[in-house]
C-alpha cells in the first residue's frame, strides 16, 4: 500500500517536473526563434520579392474579410450608440462614439482578430506541412537559411499589413455608422461629421496605431513559431494550427488590456 | 572524400547510431543500406549537417561538418545536393522554379543562363514539357526526377540520395536508378544512397555498408555482397538482409 502511494507521487512528480520543464524549454526557444528573426530581419539577404507576395497573402488578400466586418460593426456601434446616447439626450454625439471605439479599439483589435483567422492558422499549416514534408530541411540543404527565407518576410508583412488594414477598417467601419446613423436613424450628416472631426484627436490614432502594430507582430510571431515547431504528421500540423489561433486571439486581446492601461496613461 | 568518424546518436532513451565509422570514397556511389528503423536517414541528415550528432564527426573533404559554425555548414551544402525521401520540392513553386532555386540561390543573375540550365536539367529527367506545373499536380515518380535535377543543377560534388525509389513502382523505381547512373557516369559526383531495396541498388553502387540497429554490420565494394561465399557473410544479420532471409537476427518489430 505505501508503496503504490510512493509510486504514485513518484509518478506524479515526474510528470510535474517533465511537463514544467517542457513548458520553460518551449519559452526558451520562442524568444530564441525571435531573436533568430531578428538577427536575419537585420543583415542580408532582403527578400523583398517575399515580403511583397505575403503583403499580398495577409494583407490584400484579407481586404474583403475586414472590409465586411467592419461596415457591420460601424452599423452596430452607431445603432446601440444611438439607443445608449438617447436615454441621456446626446444622440448627437453618435458619430464620435462609433470613431472613438473603433479607432480607439474595435479598429486593431477585431483587424487583428481577423486576419489571425484568416492568414495566421493559413501560415502555421503551411510552415507545419512545409516542416514534416521535409522542405524546411530541403531548404537548409540548399544552403538557404529558412529563418531568412519563411519567416521574415512573413512577420514583416503582418507588422506592417495589420496597421494598414486597421486604417481600412476604421474608415469602412466610420463609413458603416454614418451610413445607419443618418440613413436609418435619422441622425444629421452634418453633426455625425463635425462630432467625429472634434472628438478624435492625434492620440486616438496613434494609440490605434500602436496597438495594430504590436498585434501584427503577435499574431505572425506565435503563428511563424507555431508552425517551426510543428510535430508529425497530420495530427502534428492540426495541433499547431489550432494552438497558434488559439494562442494568438488571446495573446491580442491581452495585450490590448495592457497596451490600452500603458497608452492611455501616456497619453493622457 | 566523406569520413564518417564514431558517430553517435540517441533520440531520449533510444540509440539510433553507436559509433558508426565510414568512409565514402570520392567519385563512387556508396549505398547505405538496412532494414527500415536503422537510423539511415538520420546519418544521411547528419552528414548534411540537418541534424546534431551526439558524438563523433564527419569530415567532407577533410573539413568537420558537426564542429562547423552555421556559415561554415552553408558553405560545405553548397558543395552538396540532396534528393529526399518525398523530393521535398517547395509546394509553392513551378518545377522550373524549383530546380531553377539553387542556381539564383547561389548568385546566378543571367536570366539566359537559368533558363538554359534549367531546361537541361529538366530534359534530362525527361520533364521539360512539365516546367510550368507545380508539384501537386505530377505523381511523386515525376517530383523525384525533378529532385534530381533539382540536386544536381549546381553540378555539386557530393549527391545524397534518400530512399531514391520509396513508394514508386518498379518500373519507376528503375528509372530513378537508371537516372542515378546515367549522371553519376556522366558528372562523376560522390554518391551516397541510402536504401533498402536488395539487389536494385547495387546496380548504382560500387561500395555498399550495412546497417543494422545504429551499427554498421559489413562494408565493402558491392562484389562481396553479391557473392555466395564473401566472408561477410557469414555474419548471420548480414546473410539474412542480403539474401531475403525471413528467419534470422533481423525480425520485425
Amino acid at each position: 500500500m505505501i508503496a503504490a502511494v510512493v509510486l504514485l507521487l513518484t509518478t506524479g512528480i515526474t510528470r510535474l517536473g517533465s511537463s514544467v520543464i517542457t513548458s520553460v524549454s518551449s519559452f526558451g526557444d520562442f524568444w530564441v526563434f525571435l531573436g533568430q528573426v531578428f538577427s536575419r530581419t537585420v543583415r542580408p539577404p532582403f527578400r523583398w520579392n517575399l515580403l511583397l507576395q505575403q503583403l499580398n497573402f495577409i494583407g490584400v488578400q484579407s481586404l474583403s474579410v475586414v472590409s465586411l466586418v467592419a461596415v457591420f460593426t460601424g452599423a452596430v456601434l452607431a445603432v446601440q450608440g444611438e439607443y445608449t446616447l438617447s436615454k441621456f439626450g446626446a444622440t448627437a454625439y453618435t458619430g464620435s462614439a462609433v470613431a472613438l471605439s473603433l479607432i480607439r479599439e474595435l479598429g486593431p483589435v477585431l483587424t487583428a482578430l481577423m486576419v489571425n483567422g484568416r492568414a495566421g492558422s493559413a501560415m502555421t499549416a503551411e510552415l507545419g506541412i512545409m516542416k514534416i514534408s521535409e522542405q524546411i530541411d530541403a531548404l537548409r540543404s540548399m544552403a538557404v537559411d529558412p529563418i531568412s527565407y519563411l519567416m521574415v518576410p512573413r512577420i514583416l508583412a503582418g507588422v506592417i499589413a495589420v496597421p494598414l488594414l486597421t486604417a481600412i477598417f476604421n474608415i469602412v467601419g466610420i463609413l458603416g455608422g454614418y451610413i445607419v446613423g443618418v440613413g436609418t436613424l435619422g441622425l444629421s450628416s452634418g453633426t455625425f461629421i463635425s462630432q467625429i472631426e472634434s472628438a478624435v484627436q492625434a492620440v486616438d490614432v496613434t494609440s490605434g496605431f500602436v496597438k495594430s502594430v504590436a498585434f501584427g507582430f503577435s499574431f505572425a510571431w506565435i503563428s511563424c513559431y507555431k508552425g517551426w515547431t510543428c510535430g508529425f504528421g497530420a495530427i502534428g500540423v492540426n495541433r499547431a494550427t489550432t494552438s497558434a489561433v488559439v494562442t494568438s486571439s488571446v495573446t491580442i486581446l491581452v495585450l490590448d488590456y495592457f497596451l490600452t492601461s500603458i497608452l492611455t496613461r501616456v497619453f493622457m | 572524400m566523406i569520413e564518417i568518424r564514431q558517430i553517435s546518436k540517441a533520440f531520449g532513451e533510444q540509440q539510433v547510431l553507436s559509433a558508426v565509422t565510414l568512409t565514402i570514397e570520392s567519385g563512387k556511389t556508396t549505398a547505405i543500406l538496412g532494414p527500415s528503423g536503422t537510423g539511415k536517414s538520420v546519418l544521411l541528415k547528419i552528414i548534411t549537417g540537418l541534424l546534431d550528432s551526439d558524438s563523433g564527426e564527419v569530415l567532407i573533404d577533410g573539413v568537420s561538418m558537426t564542429k562547423a559554425s552555421m556559415s561554415k555548414r552553408q558553405e560545405l551544402r553548397q558543395q552538396m545536393g540532396v534528393l529526399f525521401q518525398g523530393a521535398a520540392l517547395l509546394d509553392s513553386l513551378t518545377l522550373f522554379d524549383n530546380v531553377a532555386f539553387p542556381l539564383i540561390e547561389r548568385g546566378e543573375r543571367d536570366r539566359k543562363t537559368v533558363i538554359r540550365e534549367v531546361h537541361r536539367r529538366l530534359d534530362e529527367v525527361g520533364l521539360a514539357e512539365y516546367s510550368t506545373a507545380v508539384p501537386g499536380e505530377i505523381s511523386i515518380g515525376m517530383r523525384k526526377r525533378v529532385g534530381i535535377a533539382r540536386a544536381l543543377i549546381t553540378n555539386p560534388s557530393i549527391i545524397l540520395f534518400d530512399e531514391p525509389n520509396t513508394g514508386l513502382d518498379p518500373e519507376s523505381g528503375q528509372e530513378i536508378y537508371d537516372l542515378i547512373q546515367q549522371t553519376q557516369k556522366s558528372s562523376g559526383f560522390t554518391g551516397i544512397v541510402i536504401s533498402h531495396e536488395i539487389p536494385e541498388v547495387f546496380q548504382v553502387c560500387d561500395r555498399v555498408a550495412m546497417l543494422f540497429k545504429g551499427i554498421v554490420q559489413a562494408e565493402g565494394p558491392v562484389e562481396n555482397f553479391k557473392s555466395e561465399s564473401h566472408p561477410s557473410l557469414k555474419n548471420p544479420i548480414v546473410r539474412q538482409f542480403f539474401r531475403g532471409e525471413i528467419s534470422g537476427p533481423i525480425s520485425i518489430g
